[in-house]
């Protein structure tokens, strides 16, 4: 099980905003896809980086991007699914030797970092963050620049939480560690301050980190855990997006906020105010001078864009033509009906078809 | 921090370095001088107390020249999916830890360390305030290979 086991076949580049030397270069590697599979590898780098572009603020950020494609083909399928974890018991030959139940953790899936590490450094060596996709739908991944993924369903928003903690420095802003409930010694924070941007231990007004964005009719902390021995049940006080300082988070029930009620650092909600602010101003050296243009679709080009554009228009004009000039709608209404009439045996108002 | 960020012919160049671990033991074994743009640098104002992992570039007079927030890469704990679909994510403990992590900094002549501010990662001791648990010489052999791209 090693990278006797397969093949490093190529890179191909899925996003290209220019140079790798001045962009954030994002490098999703196959693991566990056989030769005849790495199309359904490029189907999922492409389902990430659609994903990815469509949560903000990343959706604002795609210029700062190159996105990578490195396809690897193994000789087996999947990762190794050892049965002291529960799992099936396989164990196939693949390049980077991914395997659940590392450290007794059935769901913490790891390949061998050196090893991808060496072959992204052959491959793009200008690389910031790696994603390894491995091919198998039981849950599985782990953190870290090098992160790991399967492809369960939902696998994509797991892959940006963990971008968030390697690429941006975010904190995991749940209230919890093993669980609600699960739990005994997670009750009460009364630690330092955490260094991290979204979690804090101080709720005053004044001199919370992310004061800037708290309204002045918000209230301060915003809300508060009662039962302290359990996470907090309340729902959501206020509108959703409302920055203050909402109990529970950093792993505990008390005496730890987080920005927003919900996050994609805490139940992969969509990023809260402060963490989108973070993730800009760590994206913003990769940023080309005058901002993002109008967005790049990979593959598209200006006679493509040109024809689309003309067939949307057209499609638009038919739809108004159909919506507004009462005499087509009438004119199709009388030939429904004269043709329905000729189906039911009366020639007389009918129309052959 | 003089980094070196310019447009046209001459371009940043950035250090990857590769550090392996084994509890708590943390060797760095490999590092590149690559032509790139580094993560851009956080407050060097004191983070004396606070509690989090983060690296600093330090000139020969121990000044910080460059620093980075991150979640620490030594994985004492690690994060997986749950059952619970209101609770997607929860944390696991990891009996062994041991693996590689890889940081990004400016490659800048003045740097001459680098240090590793880490607070105690095991969960009965969350909170503690971060110290330094390693630096490294820049200016020697990584003890690895070292490489320039």
């Amino acid at each position: 099980m090693s990278a006797s086991d397969g093949t490093v076949v190529g890179t191909t580049q899925i996003v290209n905003n220019g140079s790798a030397a001045e962009r954030f270069n994002l490098v999703l590697v196959a693991e566990g896809y056989r030769q005849s599979e790495l199309s359904q590898f490029a189907a999922h780098a492409q389902q990430f980086v659609d994903r990815l572009f469509s949560t903000p603020p990343f959706d604002e950020l795609q210029c700062s991007f190159n996105v990578f494609r490195v396809d690897v083909a193994s000789n087996e399928s999947g990762a190794d699914d050892p049965a002291a974890c529960g799992g099936t018991g396989a164990s196939v030959a693949t390049y980077f030797d991914a395997s659940f139940c590392n450290g007794g953790i059935q769901r913490l899936l790891l390949v061998d970092g050196m090893s991808v590490i060496n072959v992204v450094n052959a491959q793009i060596p200008q690389w910031h963050q790696v994603l390894v996709i491995v091919n198998s739908p039981t849950w599985g991944g782990a953190g870290g620049q090098i992160g790991t993924t399967s492809v369960a369903g939902g696998w994509e928003n797991i892959a940006i939480h963990e971008m968030g903690h390697s690429a941006y420095g975010l904190a995991d802003e749940y209230e919890y560690w093993s669980g609600c409930g699960v739990d005994t010694t997670q009750n009460s924070y009364t630690g330092a301050e955490p260094a991290q941007p979204n979690i804090t231990a101080d709720s005053n007004r004044a001199t919370i980190k992310w004061g800037s964005l708290v309204a002045a009719s918000t209230p301060m902390p915003t809300t508060t855990n009662a039962d302290c021995s359990f996470c907090d049940p309340q729902p959501n006080p206020l509108p959703t997006g409302t920055t203050g300082a909402f109990e529970g988070a950093g792993y505990f029930h008390c005496g730890c906020f987080r920005p927003e009620f919900d996050c994609m650092m805490r139940n992969l909600s969509p990023f809260c105010a402060v963490c989108r602010q973070r993730i800009r101003q760590v994206m913003s050296p990769y940023m080309p001078s005058g901002g993002c243009p109008a967005p790049v679709f990979p593959g598209s080009n200006f006679i493509e864009c040109f024809f689309r554009t003309i067939v949307n228009l057209l499609l638009i004009l038919v739809l108004v033509l159909l919506a507004w000039i009462p005499s087509i709608r009438c004119l199709i209404k009388q030939l429904w009906f004269r043709v329905t009439h000729c189906r039911s045996g009366n020639t007389n108002r009918c129309i052959r078809l | 921090m003089s980094s070196k960020r310019e447009t046209g012919a001459r371009r940043t160049r950035s250090l990857r370095l590769i550090f392996a671990y084994e509890g708590g033991s943390v060797r760095l074994v490999g590092r590149q001088s690559v032509e790139m743009i580094p993560p851009p640098s956080d407050s060097l104002a004191g983070r004396e107390g606070e509690t989090g992992f983060w690296y600093e570039l330090r000139d020969s007079q121990g000044r910080a020249l460059y620093r980075r927030l991150m979640q620490n890469p030594i994985q004492y704990s690690t994060e997986v999916l749950s059952n619970d679909p209101m609770r997607p994510v929860e944390r696991r403990d990891v009996q062994e830890p041991r693996g590689v992590f890889v940081l990004i900094s400016p490659d800048i002549e003045e740097a001459q360390t680098l240090a590793l501010f880490s607070a105690p990662s095991e969960r009965n001791e969350l909170g503690r305030s971060s110290r330094i648990i390693g630096e490294f010489d820049l200016k020697q052999d990584a003890g690895g290979k070292e490489e320039t791209r």
